[in-house]
């Protein structure tokens, strides 16, 4: 059916909103309209969004996920009926912690462990072969889709990711990408000049602890918990300061309050 | 700096949930389609990812429920419909998700055509390789560097809408190159 079905301009305005994730009230009920009485557009649109998320697939975005804890079941009943932000956090805090691992051809089976996934043993992997069962990890890019993550980098940082978010292990011990999200990074002295790579500008560590965020439009922020941080190398934050750098490279006050980093357990 | 399993974990090691095995596979390996399920009913990927996150959660509480050899995957859209529906119950006229009958006609036509998705897949493989150079690096940079169209035109320097129809172009030629390998039902 779809060969012969020809989408009108509207109608691809309304698909480009939804794979943008641009759709706002009024074009949901478009869409909402058209899909109840038209079946070419309906079968297109579904046709249409399958394709965007495989696309997706494609292109390393596949996720697994970490099975929940026994104790943490007994909060499930109520995360049902009240999905709030908060409790959403809390219970993806503690529950749901999906890994989307992209898998490169030129990570192979013999590269070194560049960190270690705390808690490992609770986590599966899709591609279980891939990466060890012990919770020592390869160089490779992941996703944490829900939840939060740790990570202990094999230079000694800890690195407390909150999901969704998107990261790179790269091949060196005291050097980390992280491409969005939120995170964490408590930094021991030995550790000092470790390096984050977000949204295009290096955050380098002069023996601290930080939070940093990078959101859909590349925007990072901030935030020194202890010590001090260089940005971009163009400013150094102190404790309890923030900067907010978006993707053209221009300074912003941060939008994000210190508060809502996820803390170290 | 690893720390034990708290007693009660229901490990992913093989041998801890012989039972539930092959059904924590399935789960794993049908998150994309589960998500590109979602999506279609919402819309909106942020409220996708939170649905399929709340999906993921009671297919995880069930999974003793499923019966091996029975469809998981219309068990598991079953459940990420439920979902759905909840949420625009619960928004009621906020109106961000579609409407029931939507919900339910869209459900019919992605169960349906989520049956061929591995072929699919394949099929959008090859077909990516056949774009021309431009379109190819277009859909890279879209999907593998995860760009939004926004920030991609600013990068190219070209508008917004410009880029969008011409994402929506190779979309609509990968989509006609996948229905041209694939055989439908």
């Amino acid at each position: 059916m779809t060969e012969q079905f020809q989408p009108s301009l509207e109608f691809i305005e309304l698909l480009v909103a939804v794979t943008e994730g641009d759709l706002d009230a009024a074009q949901r009920d478009e869409l909402n309209e058209i899909i109840n009485n038209d079946a070419g557009s309906r079968e297109y649109y579904v046709e249409y969004v399958s394709l965007h998320a495989m696309l997706e697939l494609q292109h390393h975005r596949t996720p697994t996920v970490e099975m929940p804890l026994e104790s943490t079941r007994e909060l499930l009943p109520t995360q049902q009926s009240n999905w709030t932000p908060f409790i959403s956090f809390a219970i993806a805090a503690s529950l749901l912690f999906a890994v989307v691992h992209y898998v490169y051809n030129n990570y192979g089976p013999g590269r070194n462990v560049v960190a270690t996934l705390i808690d490992g043993s609770h986590f599966a992997w899709q591609n279980a072969d891939d990466q060890p069962l012990d919770g020592s990890l390869k160089p490779g890019r992941g996703q944490i889709v829900a939840g939060r993550g740790n990570l202990e980098l094999s230079g000694g940082v800890l690195i407390v990711m909150q999901g969704p978010a998107d990261f790179e292990l790269l091949g060196e011990p005291n050097r980390f990408k992280f491409d969005r999200g939120v995170m964490r990074a408590v930094v021991p002295p030995e550790a000092e000049g470790f390096t984050v790579i977000a949204g295009g500008i290096e955050i380098v560590d002069l023996g601290t602890e930080f939070g940093l965020s990078v959101d859909k439009h590349n925007d990072v922020e901030v935030h020194v918990f202890k010590g001090s941080v260089r940005v971009a190398n163009k400013i150094t934050l102190v404790k309890d300061e923030g900067q907010g750098i978006n993707h053209k490279g221009e300074f912003y006050k941060p939008r994000r309050e210190a508060k809502t980093y996820p803390p170290v357990k | 700096m690893q720390q034990q399993p708290p007693h009660g974990h229901r490990s992913t090691q093989p041998n801890a949930v012989p039972s539930s095995n092959d059904t924590v596979q399935l789960m794993l390996t049908n998150q994309n389609r589960l998500f590109g399920f979602i999506l279609s009913l919402v819309g909106n990927r942020e409220q996708a990812n939170d649905l399929l996150q709340q999906t993921n959660l009671i297919l995880w509480e069930k999974l003793d429920d499923f019966e091996p050899g029975t469809n998981f995957m219309a068990w598991a859209f079953q459940i990420a419909r439920y979902q759905v529906m909840a949420l625009r119950q619960k928004q009621g006229r906020d109106r961000h998700v579609f409407d029931d009958e939507a919900v339910s006609l869209i459900a019919t036509a992605f169960e349906t055509q989520s049956e061929r998705f591995d072929d699919r897949l394949t099929a959008l493989t090859q077909c990516i390789q056949q774009l021309p150079d431009d379109g190819r690096n277009l859909i890279h940079r879209r999907y593998g560097d995860g760009w939004s169209v926004k920030n991609l035109a600013n990068e190219i320097g070209q508008s917004a809408n410009r880029l969008a129809v011409r994402l929506h172009r190779l979309r609509a030629m990968l989509m006609e190159c996948i229905q041209s390998k694939c055989e439908p039902l």
